[in-house]
């Protein structure tokens, strides 16, 4: 409220800002003259602040019907053409979501691809040389040796039958190729052991002129110089491989073919698996 | 999509209504029912008060208190409307205010509901600040010393 002066007096002037006081907005000028006659109106002071307070409130409960606003919005745009823009404002709408929707999807798409890629570099040249897969095909081979029948996918002295099941394997990584027939050493069957990050076969023989010894040739998809697996390095005939030995078993590996590596795991010596490779081998 | 408009408003003009003014709606319709004690009368008040703006709309600055163009309005709308026969409205806080004179009510909703100023209600009004005051004050004392029914 504006005025600071006012010519009321007496109840017009209490009355007329009683308002202001209760809204701490009584002009300081007036403070004395109001404070005197609100020495004796106490009561209709806290009355008014009761009943202000329901008028307001009863009064903000009331509202014009449905059908007088419909009026007041007909005055500026019938139904027709308010369907007519809503309709096409909701279609932009919707076309702008749309193609917010194409952008949003396709950075989306950008960005897992992106991840995908950035793990599959980061894992891929890893893969090999973290997998320490020697270590792992030395345990299978006992294991092998152990329990057979449980670990044989096809059990087969059949070297074409072996040759076609290994040929239709799913998922391999590469093309295997088996070992020409040893002399000395029959055919036994044929173990897939899939690892998370390679898929192995293994074709395991038996020598019934040994004691029924094993021998399990394992193809491993990749390169060897991919391998964390070192070793010592040996040259037999022609055959370049390495030795991985323990007190239990020798495994000698070498590339076989250009998408895979061969290993030939047994009791024997290593010079004496090289040699099983290399009657193995094709000239 | 201006060709479109019933008013002849424009888009901006269309915008301006509904954000300011139609949302109003209501409280001219409380002030035409306070004043004539009535719903009737209220939607006319309300109805008087909107087709004025519409026809003036051209007129309507940017910088307009809509509170205080409708008000205007809706004073200039009741003392068209306000010698025409309204059904009473039974409403409890209507029925409270009966006794009050209706300046008194105008100057009671303008002030305290609407939030105007003295001096915008009293050009309004058509009269002084004090005069303003005065009504005021009465209408204070009717709510302060009456029993208000809600």
């Amino acid at each position: 409220m504006s005025a600071n002066k006012t010519e009321l007096k007496g109840e017009d002037l209490f009355y007329s800002y009683i308002a202001d006081y209760l809204d701490g907005e009584l002009p300081r000028s007036l403070q004395t003259q109001f404070d005197a006659l609100l020495a004796s109106k106490q009561k209709e002071l806290e009355s008014f602040q009761a009943n202000r307070g329901k008028f307001q409130s009863a009064l903000g409960d009331v509202g014009g019907s449905e059908a007088l606003k419909h009026k007041l919005r007909n005055l500026v745009q019938d139904d027709q053409v308010r369907a007519t823009i809503e309709a096409s404002e909701i279609a932009d709408v919707e076309r702008s979501e749309l193609w917010s929707n194409i952008l949003r999807r396709s950075v989306l798409v950008a960005v897992v691809l992106g991840l995908l890629g950035a793990a599959v570099y980061y894992f891929m040249p890893e893969r090999l040389g973290n997998f320490d897969v020697i270590e792992y095909i030395g345990y299978e081979a006992l294991a092998l040796e152990e329990d057979p029948e449980g670990r044989t996918n096809l059990p087969s002295s059949d070297l074409e039958e072996i040759r076609q099941f290994v040929g239709a394997i799913p998922g391999l990584e590469f093309k295997p190729e088996l070992l020409r027939p040893i002399k000395g050493w029959n055919p036994e069957g044929v173990s897939i052991i899939d690892y998370d990050v390679m898929k192995v076969v293994a074709v395991n023989y038996v020598s019934p002129e040994r004691s029924n010894e094993h021998i399990h040739h394992f193809m491993l998809p990749g390169k060897l110089s991919s391998m964390k697996f070192k070793g010592e390095e040996a040259d037999y005939r022609g055959i370049k491989y390495r030795v991985y030995g323990n007190d239990k078993i020798n495994i000698i590996v070498w590339q076989q073919s250009a998408d895979m590596v061969g290993a030939l795991a047994g009791h024997r010596s290593a010079p004496e698996l090289a040699e099983m490779v290399r009657m193995g081998t094709p000239e | 999509m201006a060709q479109g408009l019933t008013s002849g408003l424009s888009e901006k003009q269309l915008a301006l209504y509904t954000n300011q003014f139609y949302e109003r709606a209501d409280l001219i319709f409380r002030f035409g029912a306070l004043l004539s004690l009535s719903r009737e009368g209220g939607e006319r008040v309300t109805e008087e008060t909107f087709q004025a703006l519409i026809e003036d709309f051209s007129q309507v600055k940017s910088g307009t208190s809509p509170a205080v163009l409708l008000m205007a309005l809706a004073w200039k709308s009741w003392n068209k409307v306000k010698g025409q026969k309204f059904h009473e409205w039974k409403l409890p806080i209507l029925q409270s205010m009966k006794t009050l004179g209706v300046e008194q009510r105008a100057a009671l909703f303008a002030i305290d509901v609407a939030g105007l100023e003295i001096d915008e209600a009293a050009k309004i009004f058509g009269t002084s600040d004090t005069v303003v005051r005065q009504m005021l004050a009465q209408a204070h004392k009717h709510i302060a010393v009456t029993a208000i029914n809600v």
